[in-house]
């Protein structure tokens, strides 16, 4: 997932046949052909989990009768992985017994076509699956999403700060943290307006964007408070990074206010190598740092840098 | 020609002239020949399994290229060795079903 720009639109959806037949492969790919879909083939159904899950796939066509790993298998397997759980899976089979089709339901596909299928309704059912998925994903990504300013919102930043903080303490990456608030926001809304108010959060959404790179995690944290996670970032490089944010914050001219300048203030934790435990930690650093800003006069970015400081010994 | 016509004409597929799959048509007539002689050895070999698979593939796969008749021969033949459990050693019960099966096999590939 791109994120800076959460974005609905699908490329080309990817389409997972698993078959050992190769004849449905082949019918597929020609029947397909006027779908705009990306139509991936695997011939057994282990073959097809691995493909499933290195490619995470709009929609699984799926085959039960197949040597070895059979279809309820792959299926049980899809829906056990939170990274294919919510692929839609279309069942195809030439067994056709009521049992079949309500353990194929009961495991989690969608639908189930029986072979030999009618291509016309084929297509159909698939286009229909995609559709139900795109809708998922659509409402999956917008409830991650603050309305206001497009940003992601705090409920995903709490999601993804945890699994960023555990990455970074697994494999020893840099990691940096940002907490951003806007300089004395009420006056803003209390002399201008709310409407003003709205504009000037999105706004400074848009700047925060624009010069964060498509790795860094953009958050309205809360009312008036941003967050920016910056993942493999050592504290002096976001830094520049966010003083790059706050001059461009300043410099800005406001068709509603002209003559009233908006400034944020920030604070900034990051470490090279070593990092705290919990992001609930960094989030309390972080903290501390935008308080010392707003203390030291605001319009200004506090960092503390936990990397170690090399010791004498170290330098040998 | 002195056979009757009925029995041998050549077995068209529906999809023919459906420019999206004569080709795929093609190939799958260009591969019957093997596929008849695969079932042929099967059944030689009293090798129920396979050539209930083989019955299995061409119930599902014959209708899609535009010989729904042979699949519904393969659906009969896969039918009757899996529910009625013809045991291997009489093969020969389902004798007529895979006669069937190869003569209509042998009627689509004549039109290549």
């Amino acid at each position: 997932m791109d994120q800076t720009a959460p974005s609905f639109e699908d490329a080309t959806p990817v389409v997972l046949a698993i078959d050992d037949c190769v004849d449905v492969h082949r019918l597929l790919s020609a029947r397909l052909k006027g779908e705009s879909v990306e139509l991936i083939s695997a011939f057994d159904g282990a073959d097809g989990l691995e493909r499933a899950q290195a490619t995470e796939p709009s929609l699984v066509l799926l085959d039960l009768d197949m040597p070895g790993m059979d279809g309820f298998e792959v299926l049980r397997a899809l829906k056990e992985d939170p990274k294919t759980l919510d692929i839609p899976v279309i069942v195809l089979s030439g067994i056709q017994t009521p049992h079949d089709k309500v353990t194929a339901f009961d495991l989690g596909a969608v639908d189930y076509v029986t072979k030999p299928f009618e291509m016309a309704e084929l297509r159909a059912r698939v286009r229909s699956a995609l559709r139900l998925n795109r809708l998922v994903k659509m409402l999956a990504e917008r409830a991650q999403i603050d309305g206001l300013t497009g940003l992601w919102n705090r409920a995903y930043f709490d999601k993804i700060l945890e699994s960023e903080v555990g990455r970074s303490v697994r494999h020893q990456r840099p990691l940096s943290l940002a907490l951003l608030d806007v300089d004395h926001f009420k006056s803003v809304n209390d002399a201008f307006g709310h409407p003003a108010g709205d504009i000037v959060l999105q706004e400074l959404a848009r700047i925060v964007r624009r010069e964060a790179r498509a790795s860094d995690i953009c958050c309205r944290y809360g009312g008036e408070e941003f967050a920016i996670i910056l993942p493999d970032t050592v504290p002096q490089d976001a830094f520049y990074l966010l003083e790059r944010i706050r001059e461009s914050i300043e410099q800005t001219r406001w068709a509603k206010h002209p003559s009233r300048a908006v400034t944020i203030s920030g604070g900034l934790v990051g470490a090279s190598d070593r990092s705290l435990q919990t992001a609930a930690e960094w989030v309390e650093v972080a903290d501390r740092c935008l308080y010392r800003s707003k203390a030291d006069g605001r319009n200004r970015i506090t960092v503390e840098d936990l990397s170690p400081v090399p010791r004498l010994s170290d330098a040998g | 020609m002195t056979e009757p016509s009925g029995s041998c004409a050549p077995l068209r597929s529906e999809y023919a002239d459906d420019p999206e799959m004569s080709e795929l048509v093609e190939i799958f007539v260009s591969e019957l020949p093997s596929r008849v002689q695969a079932i042929e050895e099967a059944v030689r070999q009293a090798d129920l399994e396979s050539v209930t698979r083989m019955a299995h593939q061409l119930k599902g796969a014959a209708p899609g290229y535009g010989y729904p008749t042979i699949g519904a021969c393969a659906g009969r033949l896969e039918h009757k060795i899996r529910y009625d459990s013809v045991p291997a050693t009489e093969i020969d019960q389902v004798q007529r079903e895979v006669d069937e099966l190869i003569e209509l096999c042998r009627k689509a590939m004549r039109v290549a």
